[in-house]
């Protein structure tokens, strides 16, 4: 099953997405996905991790690191599936991450890796973009290069664990304006998700809708104002958004 | 005065915290800053979150981890946000400002800044924060506070908040330019030179001048998960 967070007419609800993309809500209406505003569909704590995909990493002159490199994203970044992204002025590269992202169902405090794939409730995507200009050497990378506003879509929705057979076995695409940019696949991760699990619950317990975003492999590329950028995880969906100007985005009064 | 009665720590779902902000602690590291792997000193504040699992209340147990024999309190003068912040310059910030609070940064020791340090960091109970919101009326100069850590009720960590490189206003200036700041969000500005180590059976208490004080205190972390 699929579950999303969405707002129509005003009212957020929890609905469960059809076989043919409709929407089904709790009192038993079944909504035009059109006609919705997406959300993220989880508000738990999300931990990201850097360059866990040993491509990926080489890719940026890294080598693959020896323990996992995770950050926390501010739970203001986040927006659902087909919003804006604003690419701030005067910046020279910022480009999308596309990645899986596990979404926890039960509190997991000090889980043991074979047990681990109990806790996961099911999974997400999230584009993790990145302003590489922000990038400094403390506590890389920081707040402003991974939790600007609008620079998180999360989304569109939760699939069932029990429905996606194998996650790590699942291609990672990107495509920007249609033209494919980046492509992976989850059997590359560094820490797979039952490692990282254990890795985080030895010290923070984690909680249902706590996600981790397990990382990006190679194959990353500027975007810029006008852009529509799609990311795609085999058996748990797509997820785009739109990118544009600082300018266009506070002329709609979006966040003041 | 006290804002209000409500707990602030059952509102706060994370705090964003300034690191490297008391120009008496940076000193004693900057030479540092100049080396691989930082190159150079910080252009722009040093950011951190404290995630939800972290937070606790004032009175609330803090663990000490089996894995070591010692934590370090950060003593904060924490703000709380009164309005919507979305790119607000410093000249205005304090409008957006409701008051203050005390946030405790509790940590293990951290080697190095390179990474973000969330396992030094994020431990469950790692970030009291309380008791009270203060409203900003009753503070006339945030940035003249004496700040103090108190070990079973020894005096042991003192600074003052005319030392904080990043100024309050500076700080919301920065942040809202590109992270949205909602009401009921609470920055911690950064804790003073000298890092004090506390280990189980301590009783912990930072108290900010005209602010409050904040009491902690540390349990094993077997007993921390049994009760």
């Amino acid at each position: 099953m699929k579950r999303a967070r969405i707002e129509h007419e005003g009212v957020e609800q929890l609905v469960t997405v059809n076989d043919d993309g409709s929407l089904l809500t709790a009192g038993g209406i079944t909504l035009d996905a059109e006609q919705v505003t997406w959300l993220p569909p989880a508000y738990g704590t999300v931990i990201a991790l850097g360059l866990n995909y040993a491509d990926h990493a080489s890719e940026l002159e890294f080598r693959a690191p020896e323990e996992p490199l995770i950050f926390i994203k501010a739970a203001s970044t986040f927006i659902g599936h087909k919003q804006q992204s604003y690419r701030p002025d005067n910046i020279e590269y910022m480009h999308y991450e596309a990645e899986l992202v596990a979404v926890i169902g039960k509190t997991a405090h000090k889980i043991k890796r074979e047990d681990a794939m109990d806790y996961v409730g099911g999974y997400t995507l999230c584009n993790d973009y990145a302003i590489r200009d922000y990038l400094e050497n403390y506590y890389r990378p920081n707040l402003r290069v991974k939790s600007h506003d609008s620079l998180s879509p999360l989304g569109p929705y939760v699939v069932d664990r029990d429905d996606v057979a194998d996650p790590h076995r699942l291609m990672l695409r990107t495509c920007v304006n249609g033209e494919l940019r980046q492509e992976g696949n989850t059997r590359d991760m560094i820490f797979d998700i039952p490692y990282l699990i254990e890795y985080l619950s030895a010290f923070m317990t984690l909680q249902p809708g706590d996600m981790i975003s397990t990382g990006t492999p190679k194959g990353l590329s500027d975007v810029v104002p006008g852009d529509e950028v799609t990311i795609e995880v085999e058996q748990v969906g797509c997820l785009t958004n739109y990118i544009v100007s600082e300018e266009e985005y506070f002329s709609e009064n979006k966040l003041l | 005065m006290i804002k209000d009665d409500i707990n602030i720590h059952d509102k706060v779902k994370e705090v964003i915290c300034v690191a490297l902000n008391y120009s008496s602690h940076v000193k004693q590291i900057e030479a540092a800053f100049h080396e691989p792997p930082y190159k150079e000193p910080p252009k722009t504040p040093v950011l951190f979150i404290k995630p939800r699992n972290t937070i606790a209340g004032h009175l609330a147990k803090v663990q000490c981890p089996d894995s070591v024999e010692t934590i370090q309190p950060g003593p904060a003068l924490a703000i709380v946000i009164g309005k919507q912040a979305c790119r607000v310059s410093a000249d205005k910030a304090m409008d957006y400002i409701d008051g203050y609070t005390l946030f405790n940064d509790f940590t293990l020791p951290e080697k190095s800044y390179f990474r973000p340090a969330i396992t030094s960091k994020c431990y469950d109970s790692f970030g009291p924060v309380g008791p009270d919101v203060i409203i900003k009326e009753s503070v006339d100069d945030p940035h003249q506070l004496d700040v103090k850590t108190f070990v079973n009720g020894e005096l042991r960590q003192q600074g003052n908040t005319k030392e904080l490189i990043w100024r309050i206003p500076a700080l919301v200036e920065f942040i809202s330019g590109f992270k949205t700041l909602y009401p009921g969000e609470v920055i911690a500005t950064g804790f003073p030179a000298g890092r004090v180590d506390v280990r189980t059976g301590d009783e912990v208490t930072i108290e900010v001048e005209k602010v409050g004080r904040l009491t902690n205190s540390i349990i094993s972390e077997q007993e921390y998960y049994r009760s």
